[in-house]
C-alpha cells in the first residue's frame, strides 16, 4: 500500500506541471481521431489532451477546497458536540441525521439551481453538504478523549475550554479526520464531475473532466474519444486518492499500535 | 423519533427554497415595466409572501401535509404532486431492481471472499472493488452505451420501451422492457456492488472469528452449514442497516442515469426542473426524496429488529 503513496504523489505533480496553455484554442481542426492530437479534438477543435490536463487543475482545486470546507465545519461541530455533550450534542446530532436524509445529489442540484453554477458556489455547496461524516468521527473521538488524564490535567491548571479543545484534544483526534478527508477529496472530485456532466457544474469554455464528458454524450455516435479519456483521468485520480486514503488508514490505525 | 426528523427535513427544505435570490413573483413582475407597485403588492399578498417568515413556513407545512406542493412554474402549470406521482413508480422500480441485483450479486461475492481469504478470487475482487469505488458511474454508462448500444447494437440506449411495441405479443413487450432496463439497472447497482461486497466480506470475517463458529465446527457440522446457517445470519445483520443507508445514494444516482438514458422517472424530472428553475417542482421533489430516504431507513430499522432476535423484545 505504501508504494501506492508514491503513485499518487507522482500523479499529483506532473498534472500541475506540463500546461499547454496555448493549445487550448486551436480552433482549426474540427474532430479528427488521434493523430497528432493524442486524444483527439472536440467539437470546437480544441485539443482534448490539453483540456484534460487543465481539467485536472479544476478538479483538484474543487476537491481540496470543498473538502477543506466540509472538514472545517464537520470538525468544529463534531468537536463541540463531543466535548460539551448534553443538549448541544443532541441538537447537532439531530442536524446530522436530518442532513443525512437528503439524497446528497438532490440537495446539491437544488442549491446550485437556486444560486448560479460558478466554481466557487460548487465548492461551497459540496462542502456544506458533506460535513456529516467528519462530524460523527470527530464527535466519537472527542467522546473518548475527553475522559483521558491529560484533559483533566489541562483543566486542573485552569485552561479555558477553547484552549483544551483546540490545543489538547483536537490534535489527537485528527488521524481519522485525515483519512476521511483524503477519501472525501476523491468523492468531491466525482461529485464535481457529475455536476459538470449534467451542465450545472463548471461551465465551458473552462475545461472540467465532467463537461468534456458531457460533450462526449452529445457526440456519442461519432466521437468515442471524447467519452473515453476524461473518464479515465477521473478514474485514475480518484483511485490514487482512495489508495492514499486506505494507506493512511492502515498507517494511522490505532489498533496496529501495540 | 421520526417526527423531529420530519420537521427537520421540512425546515431545511424551507431554508433552501428561500435561498433563491429574488422572490417567486419576480417571474411575473420584473420583466414587465408596466406592472404597477400596487399590483406587485397584491401579487405578494396573494402568495402570502408579505407575511413574516415563520408564518410562511407554517402555511407551507400545512399545505405539505395535504400533499399540496403548489403548481409547477413550467408552462403546463399542473399541480406538482401530479407530475411527481406520475414519475415515482418508474424510479422506485429501477431502484428496487438495483437493490435486488446488489443483494444477489454482492453478498455471495462477499461470502466467498471471506471464506477463501487471500485466494486469487479474493485478490481479484478486491482489485475490482477498488476500481469500482473510483469509477465515475456516468462515464461507465457512456462507455456501455457506446459499446452495447452503438457498436454492438445489442441494447437500446434510451427510454424504457420502443415505439410501436404495444401491438406485439406479451413476450416481445416483456423482452423489450428488459432490454431497455438492463443497462440502467446494472449501472445503478454498480457503485453499490463494490461497497456491499466489501462490507459483507468484512462482517463475515469478523463473524467467522467468533467462538460460536469454532463450536459449530467442533461439533462436526459440515462447513457448508457452519457458513451458511450460522455465520451468514449474523453477518447479514449489519448489512441490512447499510442497505437502508444506501437508499439516498440510489435516489441521487437516479438523476444521472435517468438523464443519460432518457428514462421518464423522478430523477429526470428533477433535472429538468433544476434546468428550468421550476422552484415548486424542485422543492417538491427534494422533500419527497428526503421522505423516501427516511422510509428506507425506517424499513431498515424494522427489518433489523425482525432479523435480530436480541432486539425484538424491546
Amino acid at each position: 500500500m505504501m508504494v501506492i503513496l508514491f503513485f499518487l504523489v507522482s500523479f499529483f505533480a506532473p498534472l500541475l506541471a506540463p500546461y499547454d496553455p496555448g493549445e487550448i484554442n486551436v480552433k482549426e481542426v474540427l474532430m479528427p481521431p488521434n493523430t497528432q492530437h493524442f486524444m483527439g479534438t472536440d467539437q470546437l477543435g480544441r485539443d482534448i489532451l490539453s483540456r484534460v490536463i487543465w481539467g485536472s487543475r479544476i478538479s483538484l482545486k474543487v476537491g481540496f477546497v470543498a473538502i477543506g470546507i466540509s472538514t472545517l465545519i464537520g470538525t468544529l461541530l463534531g468537536a463541540i458536540a463531543g466535548y460539551y455533550r448534553g443538549w448541544v450534542d443532541s441538537i447537532i446530532m439531530r442536524l446530522v441525521d436530518v442532513m443525512l436524509c437528503f439524497p446528497a445529489f438532490f440537495l446539491i442540484l437544488a442549491v446550485i439551481a437556486l444560486l448560479e453554477p460558478s466554481i466557487w458556489n460548487i465548492m461551497v455547496v459540496i462542502g456544506v453538504t458533506g460535513w456529516m461524516g467528519v462530524a460523527r468521527l470527530v464527535r466519537a473521538e472527542f467522546l473518548s478523549l475527553r475522559e483521558r488524564e491529560f484533559v483533566l490535567a489541562a483543566k486542573a491548571i485552569g485552561s479555558s475550554d477553547v484552549r483544551v479543545i483546540f490545543l489538547h484534544i483536537l490534535p489527537n483526534a485528527l488521524a481519522p479526520v485525515l483519512v476521511s478527508a483524503t477519501l472525501g477529496v476523491s468523492g468531491a472530485i466525482l461529485t464535481e464531475s457529475a455536476l459538470s456532466f449534467l451542465g450545472i457544474g463548471v461551465q465551458p469554455p473552462i475545461p472540467s473532466w465532467g463537461n468534456i464528458l458531457s460533450a462526449g454524450k452529445d457526440n456519442i455516435e461519432i466521437a468515442w474519444w471524447l467519452s473515453l479519456y476524461p473518464g479515465l483521468a477521473i478514474l485514475a485520480t480518484v483511485l490514487a486518492y482512495n489508495l492514499l486514503g486506505e494507506g493512511l488508514r492502515d498507517v494511522l490505525d490505532p489498533r496496529l499500535k501495540v | 423519533m421520526v417526527i423531529p426528523l420530519f420537521f427537520g427535513i421540512t425546515l431545511v427544505s424551507f431554508t433552501v427554497i428561500h435561498l433563491a435570490p429574488g422572490s417567486p413573483t419576480d417571474l411575473q413582475t420584473q420583466m414587465n415595466p408596466k406592472v404597477s407597485a400596487e399590483a406587485i403588492q397584491r401579487l405578494r399578498s396573494f402568495y402570502g409572501l408579505d407575511k413574516p417568515l415563520h408564518i410562511q413556513y407554517l402555511i407551507w407545512l400545512k399545505k405539505l401535509l395535504k400533499l399540496d406542493f403548489g403548481n409547477s412554474f413550467s408552462t403546463d402549470n399542473r399541480k406538482v404532486i401530479d407530475k411527481i406521482s406520475e414519475r415515482i413508480p418508474i424510479t422506485i422500480m429501477i431502484n428496487i431492481l438495483s437493490l435486488l441485483l446488489i443483494l444477489i450479486v454482492a453478498i455471495p461475492i462477499g461470502i466467498l471472499s471471506a471464506t477463501h481469504r487471500n485466494s486469487l478470487f479474493d485478490k481479484l475482487t478486491t482489485v475490482f472493488v477498488f476500481i469500482g469505488f473510483a469509477v465515475p458511474t456516468f462515464w461507465l454508462a457512456l462507455l456501455c452505451m457506446i459499446l452495447f448500444g452503438i457498436n454492438l447494437g445489442w441494447l437500446p440506449i434510451s427510454g424504457i420501451k420502443s415505439l410501436g411495441f404495444e401491438q406485439t405479443s406479451f413476450a416481445a413487450i416483456a423482452l423489450d422492457r428488459v432490454k431497455h432496463l438492463i443497462l440502467p439497472v446494472l449501472l445503478s447497482a454498480f457503485g453499490g456492488l463494490a461497497g456491499f461486497s466489501r462490507y459483507t466480506r468484512s462482517t463475515m470475517l469478523e463473524v467467522i472469528r467468533q467462538d460460536y463458529i469454532k463450536t459449530a465446527r467442533a461439533k462436526g457440522l459440515p462447513e457448508q452449514t457452519v457458513i451458511y446457517r450460522h455465520a451468514l445470519r449474523n453477518a447479514l445483520l449489519p448489512v441490512i442497516t447499510i442497505l437502508g443507508l444506501s437508499v439516498p445514494g440510489l435516489i441521487g444516482g437516479s438523476v444521472i442515469f435517468e438523464t443519460i438514458f432518457a428514462i421518464p422517472g423522478m430523477g429526470q424530472l428533477f433535472y429538468g426542473s433544476v434546468m428550468a428553475r421550476d422552484y415548486p417542482l424542485i422543492m417538491g421533489i427534494l422533500v419527497i426524496g428526503a421522505f423516501l430516504t427516511l422510509l428506507g431507513n425506517i424499513l431498515a430499522d424494522i427489518s433489523y429488529s425482525l432479523a435480530d432476535p436480541r432486539i425484538r423484545n424491546i
